[in-house]
């Protein structure tokens, strides 16, 4: 795989200018939220945006979103303060994302790029037994970069993990009715509208995190980003290319059983994402699959439902949503599974 | 149940094998609770029936105190407390 250095200059870099939470009028030039300070990190040629914060056992926190826009590392400054309390938290651009540099061959967009760069990101720093964190779409890289490399990891949680998941059935979800009211989604207000529409409470998002991430998201790096995409989108081999690599992973965990670390699976209720526009409620189906799926020869699975949580319920609840991640890692820390031993049929 | 009665934090504890309290029987009352009642959640668990609090009493013990000390310290949603 080729990487294409982007902007930064150093290897590493670290942007200390990040004004307090609420603060700011203009965003930093490190595109920082919630008074942290992003900080810079080569990767195979390739800088990588990233949060830094606490100590202990490594966590590393994946975000979701389409690729150059919609989403960066700053979804988790509500949850890094908290969780790096107990965990050295590392929250990470995906590649083409935030400020997080692009590929040079547009074929890493697609996931095995993006699992590839997850995995290098963590080698460049050296981490191993990680907690390991991912949401929505950053929730299948996060998936796929635990099936490639069990032993890395201690923990897996997957947060809403929507596109990748088995379908949600009944037609279409309840997301694409409200997409045809935002503007094109190849501009940035058209990519936040999709956000917005993805949010269920309205203090989901604050001015300050708006204003980083069009910041972020309107600078050339991503434009390119987007519309390398975007070119993409349409290839057929590429759909049938991403299905096939979707299933061969699926089936590494059914019928190879290569997860076996404890996995959470943690779902909004209100996730309309998941929510199909013939059901009353969300019926989750595509969460329950996935479930379904790791469930077949790992014992150590456990779902939790948010009741008025959408798609960032991590953000509409914060102090629930680490407490509950602590609580879980706490748990198998002092449960562990013998060395070697299938997790099925005993814990 | 439809009624706004059940106001107060509810966690639905499910074992994802129970052959006799279904798992889509547990999602169908979550949605009728979940009407009226913002802080419900529910937590399902793998391999496990309707025993499942014998059958990993440390885990569900954990998962239980968990809920109940975040709730004794946050106001539930819907609540005069909360306002």
């Amino acid at each position: 795989m080729r990487w294409m250095f982007i902007v930064m200059a150093t290897a590493v870099a670290s942007v200390v200018c990040a004004p307090a939470s609420g603060q700011t009028a203009t965003p930093s030039a490190s595109g920082s939220v919630g008074g942290l300070t992003a900080k810079f990190v080569d990767v195979k040629g390739v800088k990588a945006r990233y949060y830094e914060a606490g100590q202990g056992e490594p966590m590393v926190l994946i975000h979701g979103g389409s690729t150059g826009g919609s989403s960066t590392a700053n979804v988790w400054s509500r949850n890094i303060p908290a969780l790096s309390k107990k965990f050295h938290v590392f929250a990470v651009d995906r590649l083409g994302s935030g400020l997080s540099g692009n590929p040079a061959d547009p074929k890493d967009y697609d996931t095995p790029g993006q699992v590839e760069f997850i995995y290098q990101f963590i080698q460049a720093l050296k981490l191993n037994h990680i907690h390991l964190v991912g949401h929505s779409a950053g929730g299948a890289v996060a998936l796929y970069t635990a099936i490639n490399h069990p032993e890395m990891f201690k923990t897996l949680v997957i947060v809403a993990e929507g596109p990748e998941n088995p379908s949600a059935g009944n037609g279409p979800t309840r997301l694409e009715p409200a997409l045809k009211k935002c503007p094109d989604q190849n501009v940035y207000e058209g990519l936040k509208c999709r956000v917005e529409a993805l949010a269920w409470l309205p203090t989901t998002f604050d001015d300050e995190y708006w204003k980083a991430d069009v910041y972020m998201a309107t600078l050339p790096k991503s434009k390119e980003a987007r519309a390398a995409v975007a070119a993409r989108a349409g290839d057929p081999q590429r759909a049938k290319d991403s299905a096939a690599y979707r299933e061969q992973m699926w089936d590494r965990v059914r019928r190879d059983g290569v997860l076996q670390m404890p996995v959470l699976i943690y779902s909004g209720k209100n996730d309309v994402l998941d929510w199909s526009v013939a059901d009353p409620t969300a019926m989750l189906r595509g969460e329950l699959g996935l479930f379904d799926i790791l469930a077949t020869k790992n014992t150590r699975v456990q779902m939790n439902i948010i009741n008025q949580g959408g798609h960032f319920m991590y953000r509409e609840h914060p102090e629930e949503f680490n407490r509950d991640l602590i609580a879980f890692i706490d748990y198998w820390n002092a449960h562990p599974a013998p060395a070697g031993a299938p997790t099925t049929p005993s814990r | 149940m439809k009624e706004p009665v059940l106001q107060m934090p509810t966690l639905f504890y499910w074992g994802r094998n129970d052959p006799s309290a279904m798992l889509k029987n547990g999602l169908a009352l979550y949605d009728v609770i979940a009407e009226q009642n913002p802080n419900l959640r529910m937590f399902i668990v793998n391999k496990a029936g309707h025993f499942h609090y014998r059958e990993y009493p440390d885990e569900f013990n954990r998962n239980v105190i968990n809920f109940i000390d975040y709730w004794t310290k946050t106001p539930p949603a819907g609540t005069a407390a909360s306002k």
